[in-house]
């Protein structure tokens, strides 16, 4: 019985609405969503959405100094026999990127931003059914050696995910992150990120998903024979959501309790930086066909209560504010024309005045066929 | 057979194409309309609607009105009507429902501390639950609470700010009730800031002297004083008669000494009635009601006083035009009686009539399905309908 109900609900979650950062951001990234953006991070995903291809819209001029998304990336997945395989362009990882952009006060590079990024990435993952289990796992993997201007980065994770009927877990590590700028003799810069770690599972019971996430990041720069970062970031995150699914229609509430802690305690300055967040955004939204061929999404989300920030720079030791105003309302839609479906994200949900027209219709467009 | 009809209204009420702040807006804010937005008013509304799950569209950091001298009306400062992220929903429990709602600000609370460099509210919480009945009821709470302690600006003054209050509400077949208690609205701590001294000629414009700046000042104090208001309304047959008296009003305390010990203290008492008759596919409406407001700003050597009448006549019109869409569009404006006066030092007090406030507003919804997209016509003061200038003050609701 157990195993209908699964294939019943990996039927609905395989249909073209399920594709793209744009829905994702449109529902808040909640936990409970399939989506097969969630490949990315755990593998074994590759498994509940069938064959697809798609292409997430945006820019490739992706620097430590401007990070505006949307960013140019896509990929496939292709089944044989019970595994699935899939290949994945311009997923820039996020293990690699916190590491080497600044967090005031803590910056990398003196807070130049001259770090590269993880340039032209690639993912490459496996999935395969294994009675109720899936299994899977990934490799990401990005190179630049920029002899002109003396720079050179390397990253390289591994991945590993399974799910089951009603639980699923995954671990992300990072095994090599490194970046180095000779351009300035005397003054070279060089980092080795610590090993990344992401170990993050949920539990479904009924109408609720329950979600925890611990992650460890870090790295080490030097700049000439300084120490000027020794950086470790920690973020814990657990969460539960209820959602009501009907017929077209998932509807759903829920919150998180988020911790972070981001700090610096290079042994070449004289005191420790630190940001340390606490936050409980609560959240609500729902996706529901509006037509056989247009799917709607909302989500309003908000701190409630309890929460704090607290940044302290070198020897001023910092106090706790309560976290700022964030309500912020995100909708999108997707379009289906027979397998292919277009996703966007409203432009007017979080604009100054809430316009809907013909300059500001849809952002984040991605376009999924699913075979 | 009138029950029949009040149920039938109700029913209609409740259909899916009742749902934003821009269609009361588009509405002109008639008395008689239930939407998912009167529940602010009284939350028993809640109770003559099925369940939903809507989303105002805005930005995070909606601020109060830019004030450009010489441009901006005081009048449009005190509605503060900008758009503002905000959204929740609402489900039942047999004959109970209850409602989460995120995001809701005061616009007065939001124009008066910007205008003192005060926070506003922030991550404002609202639950609400109400109960079906003979006389159906329903309760609200809302707060708001902030304490930045080392600042979160570039002027790094701690700032600190806490909100409530609460709303009661009952309807029945013939009439309703509702009141609305500010609890609490305090801050302290206050960045540098522009003040309206007054409208000291009475044009109810933001003239470039009635503008005085005030600099950073961790000691201020701002301090809501009695702020309420309270509503009713009587229906008979397809007219409603309503009344409804507001007041607010803050206190100022602070290291300047132009404005320690100032206070503000407004109230608005309106009475009127409005008829609404049904059409195929949606409803026309037409009343007139008298509006009787007074403002007081006293400060050190300094007191102004605006008593101002009104008497706006309202006429709107929602109707279906296609199966998927609702277009609706409303005209207001002050008819004959009224009067405006301002009594300070500078000016003379003498009383001015009321000036060309004509003024239309008009959207659409459309419906896709359980759901339905929102808007104000962006064209309603300009005229023109384009791709670029369409609709503002999107919101999305579900009606489950």
């Amino acid at each position: 019985m157990k195993n209908t109900v699964l294939i019943a609900v990996l039927a609905l979650a395989a249909t073209p609405a399920m594709a793209s950062k744009a829905r994702l951001s449109a529902l808040n990234n909640a936990a409970h969503i399939e989506d097969i953006q969630d490949t990315l991070k755990n593998p074994a995903k590759v498994t509940l959405h069938g064959d697809w291809l798609t292409f997430e819209m945006g820019t490739n001029a992706y620097t430590t100094a401007a990070q505006n998304p949307p960013r140019a990336e896509g990929g496939f997945a292709r089944g044989m026999g019970d595994a699935r395989y899939g290949f994945y362009l311009g997923h820039h990882a996020n293990w690699v990127t916190e590491t080497r952009v600044d967090n005031t006060p803590i910056d990398m590079d003196g807070g130049a931003n001259t770090y590269l990024t993880n340039e032209n990435p690639v993912n490459l993952f496996y999935g395969a059914k294994a009675g109720d289990l899936a299994w899977g796992v990934g490799l990401d993997y990005s190179n630049s050696d920029k002899k002109s201007t003396k720079q050179k980065q390397s990253a390289t994770g591994l991945n590993a995910g399974v799910t089951a009927n009603d639980w699923e877990a995954y671990l992300n590590l990072g095994l090599m992150n490194t970046y180095e700028n000779d351009l300035t003799a005397g003054s070279e810069v060089d980092f080795k990120g610590k090993t990344a770690i992401e170990l993050g599972g949920e539990y479904r019971m009924d109408t609720m998903t329950f979600v925890a996430l611990a992650r460890m990041n870090g790295g080490k720069e030097e700049i000439g024979t300084t120490e000027t970062v020794d950086r470790t970031i920690n973020v814990y995150n657990l969460g539960v959501v209820n959602s009501h699914k009907a017929e077209g229609t998932d509807f759903f509430y829920g919150a998180n309790y988020v911790m972070t802690l981001d700090k610096n305690t290079a042994a070449g300055t004289a005191n420790d930086d630190k940001i340390e967040t606490s936050a409980l955004p609560v959240f609500a939204g729902i996706e529901a066909d509006a037509t056989s061929w247009m799917v709607l999404r909302a989500s309003v989300r908000q701190n409630f209560i309890l929460g704090s920030t607290k940044t302290t720079t070198g020897a001023a030791d910092g106090e706790p504010n309560t976290v700022d105003q964030n309500t912020s309302v995100a909708a999108g839609a997707g379009l289906k024309f027979g397998k292919l479906l277009v996703d966007g994200t409203l432009e007017a949900a979080n604009s100054n005045t809430a316009a809907l027209n013909g300059n500001a219709f849809l952002a984040n467009a991605a376009v999924t066929y699913m075979f | 057979m009138k029950k029949l009809l009040l149920i039938a209204a109700l029913a209609a009420l409740s259909s899916p194409a009742f749902a934003s702040k821009a269609r009361v807006t588009a509405l002109g804010n008639a008395d008689h309309l239930v939407d998912t937005q009167t529940v602010f008013d009284n939350p028993a509304h809640l109770t003559l609607m099925g369940d939903y799950v809507t989303f105002e569209a805005g930005p995070t950091t909606a601020t109060a009105s830019t004030v450009t001298p010489g441009t901006t009306k005081y009048s449009d400062l005190m509605v503060a009507n900008n758009p503002n992220a905000e959204g929740g929903f609402v489900r039942s429990s047999g004959d109970a429902k209850y409602m989460a709602y995120l995001g809701r600000r005061s616009p007065f609370t939001q124009t008066f501390r910007t205008m003192f460099g005060f926070l506003q509210q922030e991550n404002t919480i609202e639950l609400q639950y109400a109960m079906k009945g003979a006389i159906n009821w329903g309760v609200g709470l809302n707060y708001s609470s902030s304490d930045k302690k080392s600042g979160d600006n570039a002027t790094t003054v701690a700032q600190k700010q806490q909100a409530a209050g609460v709303r009661l509400g009952a309807s029945a077949d013939m009439w309703e009730g509702y009141a609305i208690i500010g609890l609490m609205s305090t801050a302290e701590g206050a960045t540098a800031a522009n003040v309206l001294t007054g409208d000291a000629d009475g044009d109810d414009i933001v003239d470039g002297g009635e503008i005085a700046p005030i600099v950073l000042d961790a000691t201020a104090k701002y301090k809501g004083t009695t702020g309420f208001k309270l509503g009713g309304a009587y229906k008979m047959e397809n007219v409603r008669i309503f009344g409804k008296y507001y007041q607010d009003g803050f206190k100022y305390e602070g290291a300047n000494t132009t404005y320690d010990g100032a206070e503000l203290t407004q109230s608005q008492a309106d009475v009127g009635a409005v008829e609404y008759n049904k059409l195929e596919g949606g409803q026309w409406f037409y009343g007139a009601s008298f509006q009787l407001y007074n403002s007081k700003f006293s400060r050190t050597g300094s007191e102004s006083k605006t008593t101002a009448t009104f008497l706006p006549f309202l006429v709107g019109v929602e109707y279906d035009a296609a199966s998927w869409l609702t277009l609706r569009a409303s005209a207001t404006q002050n008819v004959l009686l009224g009067s405006y006066k301002v009594e300070d030092a500078a000016a003379p007090d003498e009383a001015n009539t009321i000036q060309q406030n004509t003024k239309v507003a008009a959207g659409l919804g459309l419906r896709f399905g359980k759901w339905v997209a929102d808007g104000s016509w962006a064209a309603q003061t300009t005229g023109n309908v384009n791709s670029t200038n369409f609709l503002t003050n999107l919101g999305m609701t579900y009606m489950f």
